[in-house]
């Protein structure tokens, strides 16, 4: 979403002003003040005052996006393209800069505090690797049981585990045994990184070579793979 | 055939509705579209007024029991869906003693290939579980359909986490890009958890925001898309905006 679409998601007719913008050749907010009175009035259906409302909510929504761009808020995900289109500077108005700041809300530092939270989780503080003492999302103490029967008992053995072996050895469900793996294999990997003098983990007592390969190519090369990476 | 796997791991955020109307909108614009039910609650099949009773359905697929194109049920003209029956969460927990599960619905699609343009998977309210899993990896896009609710995001977030761990090992990783759904630009609330999700996700985000509208509700509880009803409308807009952007973007990438 770029910022002309969501000022039209904001203040216009979503979709149908955006379209009667774009199609009069106005691509970014910047095009907005090319535009006469009467014909973005008629886009709008609004009157004189409605317009210069709307041009202030456009120069507002600059300002904001801009402010923000530069604050340390985690980089926006790319998917087609690797990074958002520059929000381009509005007109240097005599416009009170607290403005923008007070209109950014508690809501929006609320949620970008949280996202800020999973984007950089707190590391656990245990250097150990057995699965009993590390913190991993959703593994239960049932689990690190189940885990120890079929000899899984540290985060690498975990890591490099064969999936449908440790699934049938453990009665845990599968999505839930490759969830914990996947997180596990980051832990490790990331403790390879900050440590790259440590020796290498023993191998696996429940694992395969698929398990193993994957695990030392498919992260300390590439880094995580993912369409968000 | 483009197919496009709908999915947040949260449930009423607006999926399903959003799988109806957006395979409404894509069929309206001339694209012979499958619309797959992968919730065992089959809200998607009972929004689109459908009822299975004894008849195939997706678990059979699934099972391997009968091929996809018998389970299909003509919707309109260019319009059919692949419906689920509360018996698909069997295929879930059954799934554990399965040789890869999750390759079954890519597997099951395959011979539809020619039969349709775009296929819209309509997933389960979770994103770990082995019928997300199976849409993911059927997936040539993702689309990460999110409330413009503070609660929202943080599953959204989640699940893009898990999408990532099961997608790890696929060879054709799917594009994945964010859908705001149930926008109210009347409130502030909303209106500020759009800007903040646009600081966030950028040019992930689809360009359409789908408002929120009670004729979206009644349309669906009727069994029957607003876009059939009343095109004109501003949730019809919407949608046919969306339908306009997807195959845009399709094409963008193809290209």
């Amino acid at each position: 979403m770029d910022a002309l679409a969501l000022l039209c998601n904001l203040h216009g007719d979503g979709p149908v002003t955006l379209t009667a913008l774009r199609d009069l050749g106005c691509e970014d907010l910047v095009g907005l003040e090319a535009l006469g009175e009467s014909l973005l009035g008629d886009i709008l259906g609004r009157d004189e005052r409605g317009v210069q409302r709307f041009r202030r909510e456009a120069r507002l929504l600059g300002e904001r996006l801009d402010g923000e761009s530069r604050t340390d808020a985690p980089a926006p995900i790319a998917v087609i393209a690797p990074q958002p289109p520059p929000v381009a500077s509005p007109e240097p108005e005599p416009e009170p800069p607290q403005v923008a700041a007070a209109d950014r809300g508690p809501v929006v530092s609320a949620v970008l505090d949280l996202w800020r939270q999973f984007d950089h989780p707190v590391e656990p503080t245990s250097v150990s690797n057995v699965l009993a003492e590390v913190t991993l999302s959703g593994l239960k103490p049932d689990d690190v049981v189940a885990l120890a029967r079929v000899g899984v008992r540290t985060l690498e053995e975990l890591a490099e585990a064969d999936l449908l072996s440790l699934t049938e050895g453990s009665g845990l469900p599968y999505t839930h045994v490759a969830h914990l793996a996947f997180l596990a294999r980051k832990l490790c990997d990331r403790k390879r990184e900050e440590a790259p003098l440590v020796p290498a983990p023993a191998t696996a007592t429940v694992g395969s070579e698929k398990g193993a390969k994957r695990s030392l190519e498919g992260h300390t090369e590439d880094g995580p793979a993912g369409p968000f990476a | 055939m483009q197919i496009h796997a709908l999915a947040n791991q949260k449930g009423g955020c607006g999926k399903t509705t959003t799988a109806i109307h957006l395979a409404a909108a894509l069929n309206a614009r001339g694209q012979r579209t499958l619309l797959v039910d992968l919730d065992p609650q089959a809200h998607a099949t009972l929004g689109v007024g459908c009822f299975v009773g004894h008849g195939p359905s997706l678990v059979d697929v699934l099972n391997g029991e009968v091929p996809a194109a018998s389970a299909l049920r003509h919707l309109h003209p260019g319009l059919e869906l692949l419906p689920a029956s509360l018996r698909l969460a069997e295929f879930e927990e059954d799934a554990v003693h399965a040789l890869a599960p999750e390759r079954a619905l890519e597997q099951a699609l395959l011979p539809l290939r020619d039969q349709f343009d775009v296929a819209i998977l309509d997933c389960p309210p979770r994103a770990d579980g082995v019928l997300t899993a199976n849409a993911l990896r059927a997936a040539t896009h993702v689309m990460l359909v999110v409330e413009t609710g503070a609660f929202a995001l943080q599953g959204a977030l989640r699940a893009r986490d898990i999408f990532e761990a099961l997608l790890e090992d696929s060879v054709e990783q799917p594009s994945m890009r964010v859908l705001a759904t149930m926008f109210d630009r009347r409130t502030r609330f909303a209106r500020d958890v759009l800007v903040a999700m646009h600081a966030r996700f950028g040019d992930a985000m689809y360009d359409t925001a789908i408002r929120s509208s009670v004729r979206l509700r009644e349309a669906v509880a009727s069994g029957t898309p607003s876009l059939w009803t009343a095109p004109e409308s501003r949730s019809a807009l919407d949608f046919f905006a969306l339908a306009d952007e997807v195959l845009k973007n399709s094409t963008l990438q193809a290209q």
